[in-house]
């Protein structure tokens, strides 16, 4: 009973956070220096009618909390407004650079946290050996590296060097020239997804190795596992049966903490390699001062966030029996 | 019969990063029979703890030991390491102080036992989980909280339930290091009951670690008295009560108060000395009641002063020209 | 009523330690650990180079000395960008427009994260529930991507960006000197100086505050080192001063004239370089101090070496023989 308890909360903080967010994402860019409430309206070469019809369905000559609620309106139907660049609806550049990023940015993400645990685990395990220093001195390495500064060496390196990858795009310039086959695509595809997530990954394990590292290091002093040594059981079960649950716990929050980072690790890498996803949307945007755009892709990247945390607690939840009140 | 247990000549250093070693243990021998209890009795730092740690050789990377620990003949410590591992909860085990803290908070109380038994492919499957129930028995817990998990039991029964897994593949010695410490007294007092009653059933060499005299007065028949990492006297406790030939074990015995005495309560003034330092003469000397010359400038040997019974102080020395300020007691 | 305290724990003796004296003690622990110390030396190297931007720099970063990319050579030893300035007067003032946005976001965020911290910490119950869910939510949310929305929104200029750097980066202050001043506020002392009389402030500045000092020496290095990368990623979406050079803009710069597909390597890796470097020796300090603020992580039960067994010397009637040729010193035993 006890422990929905806690799950309601987090559930509710979640809706209440993301309420926030909508809120301040409408009143953001609608405080803005010169223009005051026409911006949305601000679309270059629209004709009257259309300018007319956005004027109306955003309320743009009405009281502000007028707008507000005429915005909570049309969030709720979907109709993010109309992008200037493109004079795209909003919602469906979106969610076309949604469905490209995903794969990317799972797949560095997996890749991450997969690579930082192990080597996160072969530090702890083997402290004050040379394993740990080599994983620790790796992981700070990276760690301290620019994102975009990565995908720039990754780019020279083997794009412009060795020539291993292309240099961008996801190869969709195929389709219109031949019909390759689904397998050449997704060859394709992956080869051209694969820098721009090894790049996150990069930059993303050698947080999740500190972590895990210090987590373990904690759990490992812990006085049960001095009894589990003393019931005479065997370096690695002790690590795998006994710390490892353990001292994962707290690393699960501090992993659902980065997904932030990831999100800003996702601008800068799309950018760097023009990957069309979310991230080369939100550059472009704030290039181009897009601002429908970059009010639709703000709000996506942050309730996306939000809902990956949600996971991350119902997913600690789980793991630990102890969360009461 | 020959002991169960026999620790000769133990040695404890521990390298400090920027310093001197502190030389915790130096050279501690004792033996103890199946179905006897031994209290090892000391203030904090004497050295009692980490003599028990050494017999499962539980010491950390920093530690340098020297001397035996045989238990039921074999040379635990010198075997290697696959050995000494095998060793460990199947011929012996321990019971940890605060034990609160013994347990996975993770994993229920009976997998963990559970886990100890088919480690050591003792009992593996049904059987196992059979003995898990009897064990928690055995220690007055319910079979049934078994599949609970630690924080829901309160201290005392988590001391009880360490106490069932530590029996889990019947060992021939049982380690105690302060079993009682944060446990009221009526726990307590049902602890060591427990104790009691185990030992004698299951025969049990037990070694008591405690700062706590009445209590070894109470559960062991033998008690073997720790000073700055040397065992000063060891006897049966009976005797140690009535003719004490160490001054610190007058003075110890001394300071337990008893329910309808009326005097003040006497107290060993001073502190242990520092262990990093080498000690010329008796390490006892600086507070000794009775302390001579040459305390201050020969380590006492151990003497035998009875049956079964050891002391290491010049005042037992029978060529010492006994002068007026002579005996212990 | 008196309460009985328990036996201090770990980190309130490492606490111990520090509070006698604060700063000396986080030199020691700077100086004691390899890794900082360098850390800190080249930091050090780097700001004292590029403080005196105007004097170190071989030529002035705004000239122009040829059309385009030029490799290194006698004359620029970091060749030219795509501009035709010379890279490593570039370099010279960039990092010290970094290190200048780094100090100054950071300074914000720390005022405002102790500030709150404290607040939350040491008058609790609603004061420390108002700031903790505020705190939270702003744990939630992704803070450099509302950076730079917020820059985009509200325009650029170095103190706009020292100021949205700054404004977002508390949180994580706010929720460290929070559980420090809330574990500090039931000591001894604390309570005794309050029984006595003491007024809040007293009480914060002599005995709450010196507690809690390395760790605002923490927080602020680290913090630092985060507010250097925000510059870094905020500069690259165009977003930083365009009057000024920063590290982060030379890198924009590279990607704007293509540099990585041009091999033009020299306008690329050295600001990247200077980047993780200073990013890198900040980290090395801050981990070192938290490390040895966190005295758990020095007992491990699982580690690589064990401990060392001497050999016996004497073996009289009926012991067993020592482990053959085992030699003084001999590592022969298997521990925790």
């Amino acid at each position: 009973m006890k422990r929905t308890d806690w799950l309601i909360r987090r559930l509710l903080r979640a809706l209440i956070t993301t309420f926030v967010i909508i809120t301040f994402n409408f009143f953001l860019f609608r405080i803005m220096p010169g223009d005051a409430t026409a911006n949305l309206s601000r679309i270059p070469h629209a004709t009257p009618e259309l300018k007319a019809e956005i004027a109306r369905q955003f309320g743009l000559d009405k009281s502000k909390w007028e707008q507000y609620l005429a915005y909570l309106g049309q969030l709720a139907h979907g109709n993010l407004g109309l992008s200037f660049t493109s004079q795209q609806p909003v919602v469906s550049v979106l969610w076309d650079a949604m469905v490209h990023s995903f794969p990317m940015v799972a797949l560095g993400t997996v890749l991450s946290v997969v690579f930082g645990i192990a080597s996160g685990l072969w530090a702890a395990w083997r402290r004050g050996g040379w394993q740990e220093k080599t994983s620790t001195a790796s992981a700070m390495f990276f760690y301290s590296l620019p994102t975009q500064f990565l995908g720039l060496m990754l780019i020279l390196v083997f794009v412009t060097w060795l020539g291993w990858f292309p240099a961008g795009g996801t190869g969709n310039e195929f389709n219109f020239l031949e019909n390759p086959s689904g397998a050449t695509k997704m060859a394709d595809t992956l080869r051209s997804m694969f820098l721009p997530a090894l790049t996150l990954a990069l930059i993303l394990y050698g947080q999740y190795t500190l972590i895990v590292r210090s987590g373990l290091l904690e759990t490992l002093g812990e006085d049960y596992v001095l009894t589990a040594k003393a019931k005479g059981l065997s370096d690695r079960r002790i690590m795998m049966k006994h710390a490892f649950r353990n001292g994962m716990l707290p690393v699960v929050t501090l992993i659902a903490l980065s997904f932030g980072f990831i999100a800003a690790g996702t601008i800068l890498v799309e950018a760097v390699f023009s990957y069309p996803g979310i991230g080369l949307l939100t550059a472009n945007a704030i290039k181009s001062r897009d601002y429908p755009v970059l009010q639709g892709a703000f709000l996506m990247i942050t309730v996306s966030v939000i809902v990956f945390n949600l996971l991350a607690d119902l997913y600690y939840f789980k793991l630990d029996p102890r969360i009461t009140t | 019969m020959s002991p169960v247990l026999e620790v000769e000549d133990l040695t404890i250093s521990f390298r400090v990063d920027d310093g001197p070693s502190v030389d915790a243990v130096q050279g501690v021998s004792f033996a103890v029979n199946a179905g006897e209890r031994l209290g090892l009795v000391g203030e904090s730092g004497c050295g009692k703890s980490t003599t028990l740690f050494a017999l499962m050789g539980l010491l950390p990377n920093t530690a340098v030991v020297g001397g035996n620990v045989m238990i039921d003949g074999r040379n635990v410590l010198r075997e290697g390491p696959e050995a000494l591992r095998a060793a460990r909860w199947s011929d012996v085990a321990m019971v940890f102080q605060g034990a609160m803290n013994a347990f996975n908070p993770v994993k229920t109380i009976g997998w963990q036992i559970t886990e100890a038994m088919e480690v050591k492919g003792t009992f593996t499957g049904k059987a196992a989980l059979k003995r898990t129930g009897d064990l928690l028995e055995l220690v007055g817990i319910p079979a049934e909280r078994a599949a609970r998990f630690p924080h829901e039991f309160s201290g005392g029964m988590r001391q009880r339930a360490a106490l069932a897994m530590a029996l889990a593949n019947d060992p021939k010695v049982l380690l105690a290091d302060e079993p009682t410490t944060a446990l009221d007294v009526m726990v307590q007092a049902q602890i060591l009951d427990l104790l009691e009653r185990l030992t004698d059933e299951l025969e049990l060499a037990l070694v008591l670690v405690t700062h706590d005299l009445p209590m070894v007065t109470e559960t062991c028949r033998r008690a073997a008295i720790m000073y700055a990492g040397k065992i000063v006297e060891e006897g049966p406790t009976e005797t140690l009560y009535r003719d004490p030939r160490h001054p610190y074990t007058r003075l110890l015995f001394e300071a337990m108060p008893e329910i309808g005495e009326d005097r003040t309560v006497a107290s060993i003034p001073g502190a242990p000395p520092r262990m990093d330092r080498p000690i010329v003469g008796c390490s006892f000397a600086p507070r000794c009641p009775s302390a001579m010359d040459v305390c201050r400038a020969d380590l006492p040997d151990t003497r035998d002063v009875g049956a079964r019974h050891i002391a290491a102080c010049h005042l037992n020395d029978p060529d010492r020209v006994v002068a007026t300020q002579g005996s212990v007691t | 009523m008196s309460q009985i305290v328990l036996a201090p724990t770990p980190e309130d003796a490492a606490a111990e330690k520090s509070r006698r004296a604060p700063l000396s003690w986080v030199w020691r622990q700077l100086k004691s650990n390899p890794g900082a110390a360098t850390g800190g030396i080249v930091f050090l190297v780097f700001l004292l180079v590029s403080l005196p931007a105007r004097l170190v720099a071989p030529y002035d970063p705004h000239a122009t000395f040829a059309t385009g990319y030029r490799p290194p050579s006698p004359a620029h030893w970091l060749g030219l960008d795509d501009g035709g300035h010379d890279m490593v007067s570039l370099l010279i003032y960039g990092t010290r427009t970094s290190i200048f946005v780094g100090f100054g976001a950071s300074i914000i965020a720390i005022v405002i994260g102790v500030g709150l911290g404290l607040a939350a910490g040491y008058w609790g119950r609603a004061t420390d529930a108002g700031i903790s869910s505020i705190t939270d939510f702003f744990l939630v949310i992704p803070e450099v991507p509302l950076m730079m929305v917020i820059a985009a929104v509200w325009g650029q200029g170095l103190g706009k960006m020292i100021l949205i750097i700054g404004g977002l980066l508390w949180t994580w202050t706010v929720r460290v000197i929070r559980s420090q001043v809330m574990s500090v506020k039931e000591r001894v002392y604390v309570r005794r100086a309050k029984a006595l009389g003491a007024t809040d402030w007293r009480i914060v500045t002599r005995h709450v505050l010196p507690q809690v000092a390395p760790l605002i020496i923490v927080n602020f290095v680290l913090t630092v080192a985060v507010a250097v990368f925000d510059e870094s990623a905020l500069s690259f979406l165009g977003l930083g001063d365009p009057r000024a050079i920063s590290l982060g803009r030379i890198l924009e710069n590279a990607d704007q004239g293509g540099a990585a597909t041009l091999g033009a390597w020299w306008a690329l890796v050295p600001a990247g370089a200077v980047i993780a470097i200073l990013i890198l020796s900040l980290t090395l300090m801050g981990q070192a101090v938290e490390d040895a603020l966190n005295p758990r992580l020095k007992v491990s039960h699982l580690s690589r070496k064990h401990f060392l067994l001497l050999p016996n010397v004497r073996t009289g009637a009926g012991r067993p023989d020592p482990t053959p040729g085992a030699r003084q010193g001999e590592i022969l035993g298997d521990v925790a």
